[in-house]
């Protein structure tokens, strides 16, 4: 076979893709085509005389073999222009080495990311990017192993890239060739407007440099709407979230209609940051998309501060929710795809974070480098009194370079208070002051905010719902808090106090280590899992080791049993009362409670529901969908049927604040129980003094049963649960038999078991003697009676001495006595503050009995 | 002295004319041609081309025939057979398809016909019959023109 040059066999590859061209033919038509050609062309060439084919016999071949056939016209040499060797020079600087050099730097120190806007995102922005120095250099070095097309194509693709850069980049070429005149910088923003200037001359001068231009300029015109459609995948998205977050943060008449569209499409991605932005008072340090709606005010903001007006951050987080039906802080804090890791400027490992919610009331933004790094939470539950009390001891790890605070909502135990709170300061526990909210939240602040020394504070924020926060977390370093929990069985079950809302990550390697003890057998279920106690000496015991993930989750309860069906009368000695009330008596009680004619439901139309679509429409049909007001928290109330709610997609987060309102103002002219089914609520109230009017004013008092879908923030029911009207409904997990058991037994009279209290100057004769977690249930209840005709002053008080965290009363640990003295505070007894049982604890009135055995039995030695 | 002839545009005009009948002529008897080689054995597509373009009137590039083939087997009327050659490229066969030499036979007649009229006219025979009441047709005088 002979041999073809590579410029012939490359001709005839022209030759035949022109051929195709020309007789309009395309697809597997073509390609035969062009193999039969191609085969005829070699036989051909094999009987010429020639001893190898180069371009000249090709074109003899051709000549025959084609009666259309033009040669190709020879292009006379180009003539090097004047000045070319300058014109190469710029060429490589601005169209390969300093794209590269940009590309490089911006995507470890994240410094254009940091003060205006991310133009590297993703690592497909990388990419896509680096493909504009890449095909720079390609072309430039003549386009090796490539023919015309994909070289236009190559051309076409990155020209795309390039003047888009271009564009973003020249609403700040003033302040660039400023920063470059004056301090010799501004040479990394005013690169991209170079860089599409010089790749728009690379490519013109490849297009003349063509064999056939037609080829290239149709490669070209390719590489165009490929670069278009990449541009469109990667930043259509975010552009189109960004302009209904706009229209939704504006709160115009378009607001609902926005916030419609983003819950049928969204970047969470660009959602997400927008949440973080606005702390600094502009909307710099975006994403692309949001400097292609504001960036081009740059001129305008030098003249007029206001141009860049930021939207407002709790709007932006309220949208989030809105629209994805999850806190925002729930999920991991935005981060450059790379990193950032030299955008801490001092420090080369972290990111500037703005927290300005510190010693605030809020949870608030997630902080990238606060960890929960270790977690141990030991608890003894009491069968005689059907108690528990447990310890969660936590700590936080900073990994950044400033101290950060540490905040997080804790959902107790049912009924739960926190009776105890320690933090470690120098190695050494310190325990709490109990005082009113308002002393010990000022101290707080004062030492915290102000003075920057350690203070961990926990105070109430909804039902069962503590804010727990401690400042500071030193930089690169640990801060450790421990608080315990004193809680009453719920139908023998006692849940194990989880995370709902946090402003910290979750350590890698994190576990939460559990022990637990009790004088009866118990389990511990944890989803799907069972792990039983075994027997320990005259009780049980259970340690367990669980994921990290169970700090966060609801789920988790003790499940103590079987205990009496009517619990025993128990007692204990309190040592905070006075000498004559010493001994408190606990007694089982029954209280009858009348039928309901009917039932207010508002069910809560949020995504976090879906899940609980069927069980809910269930219950409803077994209690009597009759006897039921049904209501959808729609974002607006929607009074419908079991159909219509069948049908209802339950997708975002829906504010449930209208519908309660109907249901609350139903409740008030019917008297009906109002059962209100939901999942988190993370938006603020709008209207928040007219539901509490609603719940404060007249005669009736609505009740409001709540029963929740999944665990996390609910600032609905922070703002409602302190006018008392909010009692905790059955769980909605599994099967919903609990709920529809709830709905009916609320349309019949029933009774509820409550208890009758007593103290006696001495040891009654009758009962059991319980731990004295017995005198915290009693100060707990008496404190939050509603009815009990006590000042706020005189609750608070109450609260204090017995060291618990009520609505009137709140915890803080500080770091000198001298701080205690110059708040007003004083601190808890350590000896007066509970504790776990070393072992599982034998009652004391067996202690007493062993000891005086052993006396007697002493004496009858010696005598 | 040059004389200038009148009769140089009108050539040109017969000449185009002929060029025209020739090109259609062509477009109908190549399909023909190539049925009628293909139908009654199996030809390499090089030699076929090198044949067909061997016929005194046929008049086409070697490359025009190849779409033609394509479209045939597209048709249903040419089918292909690939053989390895280790001296290039694969070889490519063709023959006709019972479909093929079925319209080959037809197109012959039809051509055979043709030509029998054809060779009819010039005898003077091809008409009789044809004409109203048996009366010969009116002898065209060229010297009338």
């Amino acid at each position: 076979m002979k041999q073809w040059t590579h410029h012939a066999e490359q001709r005839l590859v022209e030759y035949l893709r022109e051929r195709v061209a020309r007789e309009g033919l395309v697809g597997e038509e073509a390609e035969e085509i062009k193999a039969d050609l191609r085969s005829h062309i070699h036989e051909e060439a094999e009987r010429s005389p020639s001893t190898s084919i180069g371009l000249m016999e090709l074109e003899s071949i051709l000549g025959r073999l084609d009666s259309g056939y033009v040669p190709p016209v020879e292009r006379p040499p180009v003539r090097p222009r004047k000045g070319g060797a300058f014109r190469k020079f710029l060429s490589w600087t601005f169209g390969v080495v300093m794209p590269a050099a940009v590309l490089v730097f911006e995507s470890v120190a994240n410094f254009c990311g940091g003060v205006f806007f991310d133009p590297v995102p993703t690592w497909w922005h990388v990419a896509w990017i680096a493909l504009v120095p890449g095909v720079n250099a390609w072309l430039l070095t003549g386009g090796r192993g490539g023919g015309d097309r994909s070289r236009g194509t190559a051309a076409g693709f990155t020209l795309v890239t390039a003047v888009f850069y271009g564009l973003l980049f020249l609403p700040m070429i003033h302040l660039s060739v400023l920063a470059l005149l004056i301090i010799g910088m501004g040479l990394l923003s005013l690169t991209p407007v170079f860089a599409a200037i010089t790749t728009w001359r690379i490519g013109r001068a490849a297009n003349s440099a063509a064999g056939s231009p037609a080829e290239f300029r149709a490669g070209w015109r390719a590489g165009v709407l490929a670069s278009l459609l990449v541009l469109c995948v990667l930043e259509a998205p975010a552009l189109w979230t960004r302009a209904n977050l706009t229209v939704a943060a504006e709160d115009g008449a378009g607001a609902p209609a926005a916030i419609a569209r983003l819950r049928a499409f969204h970047s969470e991605r660009v959602l997400l940051k927008a949440c973080y932005e606005g702390n600094r008072g502009t909307q710099l340090g975006t994403d692309i998309a949001g400097w292609l709606l504001t960036g081009w005010r740059i001129p305008a903001a030098m003249i007029d501060e206001t141009a860049f007006r930021s939207l407002d951050s709790e709007k932006v987080r309220d949208i989030f929710f809105r629209v994805t039906g999850v806190p925002f802080n729930t999920l991991k804090p935005p981060s450059s795809a790379r990193g950032g890791r030299l955008s801490g400027r001092g420090d080369p490992l972290e990111d500037i974070e703005f927290d300005d919610h510190l010693g605030g009331d809020d949870v608030a933004v997630r902080l990238k480098h606060l960890d929960l790094a270790q977690s141990r939470f030991d608890g003894h539950i009491d069968a005689a009194s059907q108690t528990g009390y447990g310890e969660w001891t936590m700590v936080f790890k900073n990994s950044s370079g400033e101290p950060k605070e540490a905040r997080c909502q804790v959902r107790l135990p049912r009924g739960g208070h926190v009776s105890r709170l320690t933090l470690w300061v120098n190695g050494e526990p310190q325990e709490a002051a109990f005082s009113t909210v308002s002393k010990v939240k000022a101290a707080y602040k004062a030492i915290a905010v102000v003075q920057r020394r350690d203070p961990v504070l926990v105070n109430v924020v909804g039902p069962d719902t503590v804010m727990v926060q401690c400042f500071p977390v030193p930089s690169h370093g640990e801060m450790k808090i421990r608080f315990g929990v004193t809680a009453p069985l719920d139908d023998g079950r006692w849940r194990l106090p989880h995370i709902i809302e946090r402003n910290f990550g979750t350590a890698r390697t994190l576990e939460h280590a559990v022990w637990l003890q009790g004088s009866l057998p118990f389990n511990l279920t944890d989803g799907a899992k069972t792990h039983a106690a075994q027997r320990d000496g005259d009780g049980h015991s259970l340690p367990v080791t669980l994921d990290g993930t169970a700090t966060l989750r609801a789920g988790a309860a003790v499940v103590a049993g079987p205990l009496p069906a009517e619990p025993a009368v128990v007692w204990c000695e309190d040592r905070f009362a006075k000498p004559e009330e010493r001994f408190l008596v606990r007694e089982p009680v029954t209280k009858s409670l009348p039928a309901a004619d009917r039932i207010v439901v508002v069910v809560d139309g949020s995504g976090s529901l879906a899940g609980f679509k069927e069980p809910v429409i269930r219950s409803i049909r077994e209690a009597g969908e009759a006897r039921i007001t049904l209501l959808l928290a729609d974002d607006h109330v929607r009074p419908v049927g079991l159909k219509e709610l069948g049908n209802h997609a339950f997708t975002g987060g829906r504010d449930n604040e209208a519908a309660l309102r109907e249901g609350i103002r139903i409740a008030r002219e019917t008297g009906a129980p109002v059962v209100w089914i939901h999942g988190p609520q993370a938006v603020k109230l709008s209207q928040s003094e007219a539901l509490m009017q609603l719940l404060e004013r007249g005669t009736v008092r609505p009740v409001i049963h709540e029963v929740e879908a999944g665990s996390g923030p609910n600032r609905l029911a922070e703002a409602i649960f302190r006018s008392g009207c909010l009692r905790s409904g059955p769980g909605l997990a599994g099967s919903g038999s609990a709920l529809a058991a709830f709905l009916s037994d609320l349309t019949r009279p029933r009774e509820e078991r409550s208890w009758n209290w007593k103290r006696l100057p001495a040891a009654p004769a009758e009962g059991r003697q319980t731990w004295d977690q017995l005198a915290r249930m009693w100060a707990a209840a008496t404190v939050e009676d509603p009815p009990a005709a006590m000042t706020d002053a005189a609750r608070a008080e109450l609260a204090a001495r017995y060291q618990l965290v009520t609505l009137f009363s709140g915890a803080v640990v500080l770091e000198t006595k001298q701080q205690y003295a110059d708040h007003g505070l004083e601190q808890a007894d350590g000896n007066a503050s509970p504790h776990i049982p070393n072992v599982p604890e034998t009652s004391t009135s067996l202690l007493l009995l062993v000891a005086a055995a052993s006396m007697l039995f002493r004496r009858k030695r010696h005598a | 002295m040059v004389v200038m002839s009148d009769d140089g545009p009108a050539r040109a005009a017969t000449r185009e004319l002929f060029e025209n009948w020739t090109v259609q002529m062509r477009k109908g008897v190549l399909d023909l041609c190539i049925l009628r080689a293909l139908s009654h054995m199996e030809w390499y597509g090089y030699a076929l081309v090198k044949a067909l373009v061997a016929i005194p009137g046929v008049g086409v590039a070697e490359g025009s025939i190849y779409p033609l083939l394509s479209r045939l087997k597209r048709q249903g009327l040419v089918t292909t057979r690939l053989e390895e050659s280790r001296e290039g490229p694969a070889r490519k066969y063709y023959s006709a398809t019972p479909e093929g030499r079925a319209l080959a036979r037809e197109m012959e007649t039809h051509f055979a016909e043709m030509q029998r009229g054809f060779q009819g006219l010039q005898a003077g025979s091809g008409l009789t019959g044809l004409t109203d009441g048996g009366q010969t047709p009116p002898e065209i005088n060229d010297s009338a023109s």
